[in-house]
């Protein structure tokens, strides 16, 4: 089974930042695989923006033109229209993969945000089961998801097999990690989870945050205990770097963003915890 | 009288026209066990060698069914170029498909029969070949994988399998499948059939979904069964409770 990686974690902590990182990443690879993964020439990145504010899109430079919402709206209005179930099914198919922006390897598909008012329920419901269907398809899925746990608590994840929790250093956003973990690993035992720090400040090496992780009170709780669900991995910071807050400013993509830029580097050195 | 007697009797003589001008040639079935995947497939547009009835080249579906003594074997006919000589005008081309089916059928199993020979087209799932279809709209759209399209995917190969997979089908006694990759101008001239598909069709999966319900007198497609006996005949016996 091919990997599915959900990016998760607090609002504005940069998770869309790193899932736009992780697909220039993978995109890379594939065109030039580097030694030492199981990533191959010319396989092909699902990117999912999931969170219905958006944003992945930019940052990867792309432009879709159809969401997953409107294509749920479709459907809605060809069941009104008294349309047969293989129909149905026939178009769902047709439309997915006409959401899909490509460029190169990467297919990127957009959730959009439903115009009526109301929970996300029957959307996420539909990503999920459009997330099940295209996966298989791709050689690894990255699905950026939006701010909490909701995306966790709808079984939207469940063909999640990397829960990649993304947090800056402040305490909300490293306990919004834990809670997602904990939801996560309650719901599926057997997803791979670890936490990548963000922003982290020029000049604090892993072995330091690792250190602080374990010993302060207010960061203490994610890896202190040694049992599931509580023991969660550090597997990467990615230093602040000036080149992403200038490509933001700019409203350029962060795909173009040079391959020695500091986040460039340490996004892709996740990638053999995922391929 | 059968279903699709209307639009069969134009998709012969649209055919034999275009024998006529040597535009087209039957093909031999060849094997496709190598090429068949349970599940149908993605091509990325970087990765194809060609895309074929997509949104900006014309495009069209066909799927119908006769019951009939299947007489002869399978039959495969293409319109137009095979794929590889296609790929070398370049990647967007039209594409119409269309699959006859000769079945024998239960009493009244038509609507059932229209699901199962539609789903599968949908389902094709071929090595290095992505189909999607919009029945709506009669719309498919295909694209080649270019390594596919050199391991020898070609219009016997897609033939063949769409004959194979109807023939997974118990009713099915036989198949034929037309693939026009010609100008759009050829492909035109289907219209009408399809056209006359597409009522017929619409009005078979109404019934179907309210029988009991339908008011003919102001049923949009009263024209289409007035015109095509064979679906009076299953209304009549939908009311009736003898469609299962």
């Amino acid at each position: 089974m091919s990997p599915v990686v959900a990016i998760v974690g607090k609002g504005g902590v940069g998770k869309t930042t790193v899932a736009a990182l992780l697909a220039r990443a993978l995109s890379v690879c594939s065109a030039r695989p580097p030694h030492g993964t199981t990533f191959g020439a010319g396989q092909r990145v699902l990117a999912v923006d999931a969170d219905p504010a958006g944003g992945l899109a930019m940052a990867l430079g792309l432009e879709p033109t159809r969401t997953l919402d409107d294509l749920r709206r479709e459907l809605i209005a060809k069941v009104q229209d008294g349309a047969d179930a293989a129909d149905l099914l026939a178009t769902a198919d047709y439309r997915l993969m006409q959401a899909l922006v490509e460029r190169g390897p990467l297919a990127l598909l957009v959730v959009g945000r439903p115009e009526e008012q109301g929970c996300y329920c029957k959307l996420n419901s539909f990503l999920r089961r459009a997330i099940e269907a295209l996966s298989a398809q791709f050689a690894v899925t990255l699905v950026d998801a939006e701010a909490g746990v909701e995306q966790v608590n709808r079984r939207v994840m469940r063909s999640v097999s990397h829960l990649l929790l993304v947090s800056d250093l402040s305490r909300k956003g490293l306990r919004v990690a834990e809670a997602i973990h904990a939801v996560a690993a309650a719901s599926a035992p057997g997803m791979q989870a670890g936490l990548v720090l963000n922003r982290v400040p020029l000049g604090i090496s892993p072995a330091t945050i690792r250190s602080a992780l374990s010993t302060s009170d207010a960061l203490g709780p994610l890896s202190r205990g040694g049992s599931p669900p509580r023991a969660l991995a550090l597997w990467g910071a990615i230093p602040e770097d000036a080149g992403v807050i200038q490509f933001d400013m700019d409203a350029r993509p962060l795909f173009e963003m040079a391959e020695d830029s500091p986040a460039v580097q340490a996004v892709r050195a996740l990638l053999p915890r995922l391929v | 009288m059968g279903l699709f007697d209307g639009p069969l009797i134009e998709i012969q003589a649209f055919l034999d026209r275009m024998e006529q001008r040597g535009l087209a040639r039957r093909l031999c079935a060849v094997p496709v066990d190598g090429w068949r995947c349970p599940a149908p497939q993605v091509v990325l547009r970087e990765e194809s060698a060609l895309e074929l009835g997509s949104t900006s080249s014309a495009s069209l579906n066909l799927v119908v069914w006769r019951e009939e003594q299947p007489g002869d074997r399978d039959e495969i006919v293409l319109v137009g170029p095979d794929l590889p000589q296609l790929a070398a005008r370049g990647i967007a081309q039209p594409l119409a498909l269309v699959v006859q089916a000769w079945v024998d059928l239960e009493p009244d199993r038509h609507y059932e029969c229209h699901r199962q020979l539609r789903e599968a087209t949908y389902r094709l799932g071929l090595r290095g070949m992505m189909l999607r279809c919009l029945p709506g709209r009669q719309s498919i759209w295909c694209r080649i994988h270019r390594r596919s399209l050199s391991d020898g995917l070609d219009a016997a190969v897609l033939g063949s399998a769409i004959c194979a997979a109807l023939h997974d089908l118990p009713f099915v006694t036989r198949a034929r499948v037309a693939l026009v990759t010609a100008d759009r101008e050829v492909m035109e001239q289907l219209r009408p059939a399809a056209a006359l598909v597409l009522d017929i069709t619409e009005a078979l999966v109404k019934m179907h979904e309210s029988a009991m319900a339908l008011d003919c007198d102001s049923c949009e497609y009263e024209a289409v069964c007035d015109a095509v006996d064979d679906l009076r005949r299953i209304h009549t016996r939908l009311v009736r409770g003898d469609e299962p």
